[in-house]
């Protein structure tokens, strides 16, 4: 150390000082102005022709596929697949290969910045990390002291693998309100699946023969392995049936696509069940010795005809019927895929009650290209003693779901109490990673939940318009410059994955547990202990029981324990139901004054003159967080308005002209673009475009924001917002 | 045609007014910029340049780190030479590689190697070693230390600092400093341009 020390001293630095004029400046005199160059005394080569391969994992999207960091010369050069990933199945998608422009980004967040305008004005100066931190540390105590700890929230979102030390601030620091982004995606999708099952199962995708999906658009919202075992199908036997009002890269790839109509998912479900049971085409066994509820479940289903359910949701009783005995006879290796995002409809999860209970009775329950239990490799967690406070209120908004879960909270139920001042006050915002602004639906109540907060910080990678609205920013190294924990990602072959710097951060971005040890070193010595710990010793006390995990991890950048998934590791076990069986009729959901079993109720039809707006995901762009990249920003520049061509030749509108779409709670202006890929009834648009931050310079004035357009409707069972019931009307903009 | 010693402080100056503003530089502007345009008998700024530190501060975070539109007029070299417009390209690279061969480090780590205020110092860095080898009548380390200096230029400052400072330019709500700065900065860059041409 000391040689370092004296070599650093006695390096000279060339550009002196503050004196002006002629002046050359001299070692060692005045304080530096200018210090980037210093003389080593040799002549170097740091980075040229050296050459890493670097195991690591994706950051791009919910997936965190393997990647291995090819560094060049010091720099990434290119990222490619780990093969030895098999969640990935060895592969990487655009938006994996796109990651390094993430890095290498212009507008990339690259030091603290403090606001110097009006919040949302665009004002900013630079900031060094103990002035914006102290800053930060400040608001976050005088809010506490003013109102409680519980009127600073804390939004997160998953993916970063140091997400657990954001919600351990919140914890330590005392707040209740923490939210997720579950309520913005697939909250009531487990709810419904996991009060039928205990938990949330996975579908054997590459072993089913048999794969009916509604709306889950595989090939476009991709999922590992899902998106890519999909494609496959052992010997030519796998049939897929797709459901969705539009014609995507999914329906492209099925082999029978039905445009079902918006909001009748739930008849169609019920009738396959109708015709499964009366024509006693169920598992019987099965049914007899892993449920309850079948019996209830028999008189239930009898109204739902297939008949009935072709008036509902426009397939035809003969198609529903063929389906359902197809799909039957292909069980035990037959699923109706559950889907990730199921923020559909206000009813969303008596919809997958119901798609849960078609599931029960072919009885594919845990076997073979069925519905599997996930598995998960064991790691060590980070204990922590957090601080006691006597103050502290519940969740602010505890009760506005039956089934609200503590920690991820029901986004919009929360924003419409802080916007009531009801119980409390909440006048503080903590955020990291969430663009609440372009997630959260209803965009003019989001900012009007801003306006009213005293502060609002957010960590992050790039300049989201939720940062654009924040007072103070703070830069994170992205997650090819970040040393993270390892993380335990559940499946059927599950797997441990970890990410390692590739390169050191750029500029003064930092990890997020670098930023929450500094903040914690501010708030206090009690919330500071429970940080007290490195990346490092935090990683080991994780293998602490199987160091063979580090070891599988630096070696090919991934560690599991089995390469075929298991299958009836729960038969003649107690399920995590009350009953310990699969509930078909859920009693649970009768003390809850819910419908035990699924009931249908028919969706408000779109007004005349009106279309439903319907959501969804591109390939190239995860949420609202990489329209801005510029690899990706070449493939898809700005999203379009996709309108049936009956509808635009009805309404004299062409192709590629602007068109101003209305909500009742908002509007945008976008090109459009007439195809037959979509429901006459039904208009489109790509998520995470019509950007309100100037600081992303590709995408700002590009495109609408569909969070712009969507109400906030809740799912009252889970919390989980409903996307896809708001109606829009379409003029020449 | 400006002698070695005043090329050598227009380098600093220009580099230091395109660093990161702090309370030096607004003690030092006023002599600073008077001796910066008595060297290039260029016009004074128009109004008397008295800013704010804050204000200075909001104006460069503004232009070169974060603002309305996206950073309007990155400062890094190879964001211009570069066909991807990205941090960290192949040129940052050779200019890490120039710096590193005269046996300078880079000491800031985090901060690409390119910045343009980085590249201004490594010039002030040559111009004085052109200085002290023609101090002591060596000739040739003199005129190598000038050719290096013709080299850095026309591969790697030149090709981008117009286009650099024509942004500066364009952002109508610019800070006055920096877009004066800018005026200036192409100014001495044309000098340059014909003293390399004689040399």
């Amino acid at each position: 150390m000391a040689g370092l020390i004296n070599k650093k001293l006695s390096r000279r630095r060339f550009l002196g000082t503050s004196g002006c004029a002629l002046a050359v400046a001299t070692v060692g005199s005045q304080a530096t102005v200018l210090k980037a160059l210093a003389s080593s005394g040799e002549v170097t080569t740091s980075t040229v022709g050296k050459t890493k391969d670097v195991f690591t994992a994706c950051g791009m999207c919910v997936n965190k596929c393997g990647v291995i960091a090819r560094v060049r010369d010091g720099r990434i050069h290119k990222l490619d697949p780990n093969p030895e990933y098999i969640k990935s199945r060895g592969m990487l998608c655009a938006r994996g290969n796109a990651g390094v422009k993430v890095v290498y980004d212009p507008d990339r967040l690259k030091f603290p910045l403090i606001r110097a305008g009006k919040r949302g004005e665009g004002k900013w100066r630079r900031a060094s990390w103990d002035e914006a931190l102290d800053l930060v540390a400040k608001n976050m105590n005088e809010i506490a002291e003013k109102y409680t700890r519980a009127g600073v929230m804390f939004a997160s979102t998953e993916g970063t693998f140091q997400e657990h030390f954001f919600l351990q601030m919140a914890e330590c620091f005392g707040s209740p309100n923490t939210v997720r982004h579950p309520t913005l995606c697939l909250s009531s999708n487990i709810q419904g699946f996991s009060a039928t099952y205990g938990t949330f199962p996975t579908p054997d995708v590459l072993n089913a023969d048999y794969i009916i999906m509604a709306g889950a658009n595989r090939s476009e919202a991709l999922i590992t392995p899902d998106s890519i075992d999909q494609l496959k199908g052992d010997g030519g036997r796998r049939k897929l049936v797709y459901l969705d009002p539009r014609f995507t890269k999914t329906a492209a790839k099925a082999d029978e696509w039905f445009p079902i109509k918006p909001g009748t998912d739930m008849a169609f479900v019920l009738a396959m069940i109708n015709v499964i049971v009366s024509e006693g085409r169920y598992a019987k066994t099965f049914i007899e010795e892993m449920t309850v509820g079948f019996e209830q479940l028999v008189p239930h289903i009898k109204p739902y005809t297939p008949e009935w359910a072709a008036k509902e949701c426009e397939i035809s009783a003969q198609d529903i019927r063929r389906i359902a005995r197809e799909f039957a006879k292909a069980a035990p290796k037959a699923v109706f895929y559950p889907g990730r995002r199921s923020s559909f409809a206000t009813d969303d999860v008596q919809l997958r009650r119901a798609m849960a209970i078609l599931n029960v009775v072919v009885g594919n329950w845990d076997t073979e290209g069925g519905l599997v239990p996930n598995s998960r490799i064991k790691l060590q967690k980070h204990d922590y003693l957090a601080p006691w406070y006597d103050d502290v209120p519940e969740r602010l908004d505890k009760g506005s779901a039956a089934f609200l879960s503590e920690k991820d909270g029901s986004w919009t139920a929360l924003r419409d109490r802080i916007l009531e001042g009801k119980p409390y006050p909440v006048k503080g915002m903590m955020i990291y990673k969430q663009n609440v602004v372009m997630s959260v639906p209803n965009r003019t109540k989001t900012l009007k939940m801003m306006d009213q907060m005293d502060f609002i910080c957010t960590i992050d990678i790039a300049m989201s318009d939720t940062a654009w609205y924040s007072d103070v920013v703070l830069p994170e190294a992205t997650y090819l410059e970040r040393q993270d924990p390892l993380e335990s990602i559940g499946g059927l072959v599950p797997v441990v994955a970890f990410r390692q710097p590739c390169i050191s951060p750029m500029f003064e971005s930092k990890p997020n547990l670098w930023i929450m040890q500094n903040l914690a070193k501010r708030l206090g010595s009690e919330i500071a202990e429970t940080f007290d710990f490195t990346i490092d010793e935090h990683i080991h006390h994780q293998v602490s029981k199987n160091p063979k995990i580090l070891q599988d991890l630096k070696t090919k950048g991934v560690h599991y324990m089995k390469v075929e998934p298991s299958y009836g590791l729960t038969k003649g076990k107690r399920l995590r139901t009350k009953t310990g069986k699969i509930e078909i009729y859920s009693a649970n959901y009768v003390k809850k004054g819910l419908d035990p079993l699924p009931v249908y109720n028919r969706h408000e039809e779109v007004p005349a003159n009106k279309f439903r707006l319907l959501v969804g995901r591109s390939a190239y762009f995860t949420h609202g967080t990489t329209a801005n990249n510029a690899y990706l920003h070449d493939l898809m520049p700005e999203n379009t308005l996709w309108l049936n061509t009956q509808s635009a030749s009805k309404m004299g509108l062409r192709d590629g002209q602007l068109v101003k779409v209305k909500s009742n709670v908002g509007e945008g202006t976008l090109k459009l673009e007439v195809t037959d890929k979509i429901r006459p009834d039904c208009v489109y648009m790509a998520h995470g475009f019509g950007v309100i931050s100037k600081g992303q310079s590709l995408i700002y004035g590009r495109g609408a924001c569909d969070a712009a357009l969507i109400e906030d409707k809740l799912e009252p069972i889970s919390g989980n917002v409903a996307m896809h019931q708001t109606f829009v009307e379409i003029s020449p903009a | 045609m400006l002698e070695n010693h005043q090329r050598q402080d227009l380098y600093r100056f220009f580099a230091r007014i395109f660093s990161y503003p702090d309370q030096s530089l607004i003690e030092d502007l006023t002599e600073e910029v008077a001796t910066a345009v008595g060297l290039l008998s260029f016009e004074p700024p128009a109004a008397a340049l008295a800013p704010q530190l804050s204000d200075l501060q909001v104006g460069y975070t503004a232009l070169f780190i974060s603002k309305h539109g996206g950073v309007p007029a990155p400062p890094y070299g190879s964001v211009y030479l570069e066909e991807v417009g990205q941090l960290m390209g192949q040129t940052s690279l050779c200019v890490l590689q120039a710096y590193e061969g005269e046996g300078l480090i880079h000491e800031e780590g985090g901060e690409p190697p390119d910045l343009i205020s980085t590249e201004l110092e490594f010039l002030y860095y040559l111009v004085g070693k052109e200085m002290a080898a023609l101090s002591d009548d060596d000739l040739e380390t003199g005129h190598a230390y000038r050719q290096k200096q013709i080299d850095f230029c026309h591969t790697l400052l030149q090709p981008w600092v117009k286009q650099f400072c024509q942004r500066i330019l364009q952002v109508e709500d610019a800070n006055p400093l920096y877009q004066w700065s800018a005026e200036m900065l192409l100014a001495f860059c044309l000098q340059e341009e014909e003293l390399y041409g004689v040399s």
